[in-house]
């Protein structure tokens, strides 16, 4: 019975380890569309020009992430919450708050991007009126941020 | 033709003592020679002793058929660690200035004192970058 389940295994080690070998080009690729889809963010003046790069960062955020777990979540984390901004931007805070959620979905540990997301989301909940709400997200900011702070702190 | 009656000549004392030294021998041969219980008993003993080498022989290449995929299982446990491990990557850029930024945003939204959003977002861009590099960098 652990006969198949050892080859299962070796299987796998090996499949994990050609995809891992596999990855700095990709990792390359992927860095240079997400620079690009931001460069196109920095770029958007009039309101269509914002909607395009807004979903710009959408596909980038959706796209299968290259390179190392910890580094791509982040960029995925800033992609959704520059896409939230714009939309906000755009006089549309419902569409901000689903990317603010997306966002937060990708890794839910407390860093300065989840930070940022808090942030946006508090100014979506002003822009829809709920303005208890956007205290709450603000204070839970503060939270991390000081947490982060003194990380920083104890650690420089 | 042979002739029965031709006497033979006496044996010599050399001959004389080789045939007592033979019929000695033959004389106590019983004694060497094993009963059929006792032959019965060896046999029986031996078959045993034999049996057990083979049942010993048979239980290590059991454990041995049981046991293998043990250690490969756990060197490719090993192994995908490695790979995990290497695919979680090194930690983040640190963000001290974005974190800063963020305190001084956050003081400021909840003060009501002047907000400082392009601090933020001059903070946010230059993390960006450093993310993005460090995706870039050769591993």
């Amino acid at each position: 019975m652990t006969a198949p389940l050892a080859r299962v295994c070796l299987v796998f080690a090996l499949v994990s380890t050609l995809l891992a070998c596999a990855s700095p080009e990709k990792a390359r690729n992927y860095a240079k569309e997400v620079r690009k889809a931001h460069a196109k963010a920095d770029h958007a003046k009039t309101a269509d020009q914002r909607l395009a790069a807004a979903q710009q960062l959408g596909v980038m955020f959706d796209r299968p992430p290259q390179g190392p777990r910890s580094t791509t979540s982040a960029l995925r984390q800033d992609l959704a919450d520059r896409a939230a901004r714009l939309h906000l931007d755009l006089g549309e805070p419902e569409r901000a708050l689903e990317w603010v959620e997306k966002g937060r979905e990708v890794d839910p540990s407390p860093s300065v991007l989840q930070a940022n997301l808090l942030i946006t989301e508090a100014d979506s909940l002003v822009a829809l009126g709920e303005r208890d709400r956007a205290r709450q997200a603000l204070l839970h900011a503060v939270e991390i941020n000081q947490a982060l702070l003194n990380v920083e702190l104890e650690n420089p | 033709m042979i002739d029965d009656d031709v006497a033979e000549p006496a044996p010599t004392q050399a001959e004389r003592a080789e045939l007592d030294r033979a019929a000695s021998l033959l004389a106590s041969a019983a004694q060497f020679e094993l009963s059929p219980t006792a032959l019965a008993r060896g046999r029986a003993e031996l078959d045993q002793l034999l049996a057990r080498k083979q049942a010993r022989r048979e239980e290590r290449r059991f454990r041995f058929r049981i046991l293998w995929p043990l250690p490969a299982a756990l060197g490719a446990a090993l192994l995908v660690g490695l790979v995990v491990r290497s695919k979680a990557g090194p930690p983040l850029p640190l963000a001290p200035e974005l974190a800063t930024a963020q305190s001084h945003f956050l003081t400021a939204e909840l003060t009501g004192a002047p907000i400082a959003r392009k601090d933020l977002d001059q903070a946010t861009r230059r993390y960006r970058k450093d993310l993005l590099a460090s995706l870039e960098a050769p591993r």
